[in-house]
């Protein structure tokens, strides 16, 4: 229930050691970002990745073999 | 956390002659953590090279280019790249500038390993090579 009203508000909670957060911390210091807007826009980044990888293993499953006897 | 690895141009010349090696390995490469695989651009220049590559084959390269990212031969690699030819060179073997340049980018980049068709990348320090079929 609490989870699915977290959900639905958009907010999530991540736990991390003290060593990872400080490196976190410092990858979104030096991108002039807070750690949440960095973890959220790697996090989008990462589906939009997801996304584009799945439609070119759907191509490559369509794609006819070829000679390749050009090839350098 | 697995090695990053380093994609040379034969691997997607192998999967185009329907390499079922290469083509797993290409399928992996794509479903894998972001950064944990790279494209040299030298890779890009050898594959595009081709004078005849299909145009859906040459859609679907560049979409896998731009899916994984590229690692670019900057100074640094190309000091890399030319340390690995010559440590090949003394063991009689011989790295092609676009070979030395595939490692000097993998060595920048953090990998650690070289996906290839090819034979020419064997022994070389710090890298591993996972060999894919070069044609079906």
């Amino acid at each position: 229930m609490r989870r699915a009203k977290k959900e639905a508000s958009g907010a999530l909670t991540v736990r991390m050691d003290p060593e990872t957060r400080r490196k976190v911390d410092a990858a979104a210091k030096r991108r002039g970002l807070t750690t949440g807007a960095l973890l959220r826009s790697l996090a989008v980044e990462a589906a939009e990745r997801d996304k584009a990888a799945e439609r070119l293993l759907r191509q490559l499953e369509e794609l006819d073999p070829d000679d390749a006897s050009d090839a350098p | 956390m697995r090695p990053a690895r380093v994609f040379d141009a034969s691997v997607f010349i192998a999967a185009q002659r329907g390499s079922r090696s290469a083509l797993d390995a290409v399928g992996s490469a794509l479903r894998a953590t972001p950064g944990s695989v790279v494209v040299p651009t030298i890779a890009v220049l050898e594959y595009r090279s081709a004078p005849r590559v299909p145009a859906r084959w040459r859609a679907w390269f560049e979409g896998v280019v731009s899916t994984l990212g590229t690692v670019s031969l900057d100074v640094r690699a190309a000091r890399l790249g030319a340390r690995a030819a010559r440590h090949a060179a003394r063991a009689g073997r011989r790295l092609s500038p676009a070979d030395a340049a595939v490692v000097g980018c993998g060595a920048v980049y953090g990998a650690s390993v070289i996906v290839t068709a090819d034979g020419d990348f064997d022994g070389i320090p710090g890298f591993t090579v996972e060999r894919v079929a070069p044609a079906a």
